[in-house]
């Protein structure tokens, strides 16, 4: 199957099983060229499954047709944030693929890892340590990092939990120049007011697809109880997913409009 | 000037040289990696392990460097295959291969008689009795590290600092372990003349943690680290040359002094200088 014109990914009939446990199951869904798709639904909804079955890491069941390169920001957790590295290095690894394996990066690449720096707005930390950076710079530098790999998909994992106000602000902003030069842009989250505001399009996700359109068309308070299992208020500007079982907590969330 | 000239008029003492040199720069730079990756036990436990091949090369007559090889690379085979079962680590395997092997070297060398007069070499090392092949494996295994860092240094790098990214770019990471994880032992078992199983892991170690004091990213710091290294070997032999010290222990000093002045320097020095209030941290930047 491949995607057609205009289409950046098409999945269809996907499921995906570790061992015995069912991750996904028959999820088929449709992303247009220059779309901010939000991927959202409860711990251990399947969300990153989705992106690891989107990068060709699984062998699920079902048709997925994506446009490559695939590129890909993972949670944080992956950096190991103690190895000797500084911002503009972690930029480069964005070219290795091209590279292949004995080249090394050259000056224009660098001097575009630079330029890719600027654009989420760390031009002035070229040379510090990743290690010293916040939070929510080290995910600037992954996403630039990810910018470097020029996918025509770009695959963001949970990009802005925990991120102060400026680093969010500056990282949707170089999601969102990216869809307008038509690359296509998935990008999971926990938070349902953020993807609210920022994305055009939603996936709901809770082992199967739960829902997926425009917030209008989603964020009912069916599609939010089946998703999360629990009271979810659906307010004027807001959500609030009440005594959450995934989350062991009351977690409630506002967005601002 | 004549102690900086003496030792080279001796034929023994240039073998000495050369080995310690092309070994102190190699394990220099493998323990960068080594030492990021956090597999300092990796080292250790393949210089203990190979003891009970080189026994049995021993016995059956055969080269001691053969059966060195042999058994390490069962032991870095038995533990990536333990290790790949997500229950166990590296760590983990090695600590359950360790004294496996090393209790059955052990045992081995209790019941050969002849073989116990050479268990001081290969604790401690013979430096000053390095032939022929030495040097022949020393620089084959320092031009076969050479060339995996040229032609898959940064692909080393990128999955040590990032293993998720490097699955997603569709990199093989187990064969990117395997490779550096036998670099690294190829290295340590012949490293293994100059100093000996004991002191292996201030070989791999030393150099790397020193040069990591003085170094913020991570190809200068295994520029550092094989210069170290390499540096570690002439002065230890000069040491050894105009005093009692053995060649290896004298090695394996100067590498730790290394590490002692410049950490006493750096990090040492500034906890010991800190006041109360006065926080290193860099400042974040103001968000809006």
């Amino acid at each position: 199957m491949s995607a057609d014109a205009g289409e950046a990914v098409a999945v269809e009939g996907l499921s995906v099983a570790f061992g015995a446990r069912q991750a996904l199951s028959e999820v088929s869904f449709r992303v247009p060229t220059g779309a901010f798709v939000g991927i959202l639904g409860p711990n251990g909804a399947g969300k990153t499954t989705l992106l690891r079955a989107l990068l060709g890491q699984l062998a699920p069941r079902g048709r997925i047709a994506i446009e490559r390169p695939v590129a890909y920001v993972p949670q944080l957790t992956g950096a190991g944030s103690a190895f000797p590295i500084d911002a503009l290095g972690v930029v480069l690894m964005g070219f290795f693929p091209r590279l292949g394996w004995w080249r090394r990066p050259s000056r224009t690449d660098r001097t575009r890892a630079r330029a890719l720096l600027d654009r989420v707005g760390l031009a002035n930390r070229a040379g510090s340590s990743f290690d010293e950076l916040s939070g929510g710079q080290r995910r600037r530098v992954l996403l630039a990092r990810a910018l470097a790999q020029e996918g025509r998909v770009l695959l963001l994992d949970e990009p802005l939990a925990g991120v102060d106000a400026l680093s969010r602000d500056l990282l949707l902003r170089a999601i969102h120049e990216e869809c307008a030069s038509g690359r296509a842009v998935l990008m999971t989250t926990h938070d349902l007011a953020e993807a609210a505001r920022v994305c055009d399009r939603m996936l709901i996700l809770n082992r199967e697809l739960i829902a997926q359109g425009t917030t209008e068309q989603i964020f009912t308070q069916e599609v939010l109880r089946r998703a999360y299992g629990s009271d979810v208020l659906v307010l004027d500007r807001g959500i609030a997913v009440l005594d959450d079982p995934h989350h062991g907590h009351a977690e409630s969330s506002r967005w601002s409009g | 000037m004549e102690w900086l000239t003496d030792p080279w008029s001796s034929e023994i003492m240039r073998r000495a040289f050369a080995e310690a040199i092309v070994m102190g720069a190699t394990t220099g730079a493998l323990g960068c990696f080594v030492l990021v990756r956090g597999l300092a036990f990796l080292g250790e436990s393949v210089a203990h392990t190979i003891i009970f091949g080189v026994v049995v090369a021993f016995l059956l007559g055969a080269p001691a460097a053969l059966g060195a090889v042999l058994a390490a690379a069962i032991t870095v085979g038995l533990a990536s295959a333990l290790a790949s079962d997500r229950r166990f680590s590296v760590d983990v395997a090695m600590g359950v291969l360790l004294p496996a092997f090393f209790g059955l070297g052990v045992t081995l060398i209790a019941l050969t008689e002849s073989y116990r007069s050479r268990l001081q070499d290969t604790l401690f090392g013979a430096i000053l009795g390095v032939t022929d092949l030495d040097l022949l494996l020393a620089a084959g295994v320092a031009a076969i590290a050479a060339a995996t860092l040229l032609l898959a240094g940064k692909e080393l790098v990128l999955v040590t600092f990032d293993r998720e990214m490097a699955r997603a770019m569709g990199y093989r990471i187990a064969l990117l372990d395997l490779l550096l994880f036998a670099v690294v032992t190829l290295a340590a078992v012949v490293a293994l003349r100059a100093v000996g199983n004991v002191l292996i892991t201030a070989m791999l170690l030393g150099p790397a943690l020193s040069a990591r004091l003085v170094t913020r990213t991570f190809w200068p710091m295994v520029a550092t680290a094989a210069c170290l290294g390499a540096l570690a070997g002439i002065v230890g032999l000069y040491w050894s040359w105009s005093s009692s010290v053995g060649g290896g222990a004298a090695i394996v000093i100067a590498i730790s002094a290394t590490f002692a002045v410049l950490a006493a320097a750096g990090p040492l020095g500034r906890l010991a200088r800190r006041r109360p209030g006065r926080p290193g941290a860099v400042p974040e930047e103001a968000s809006c």
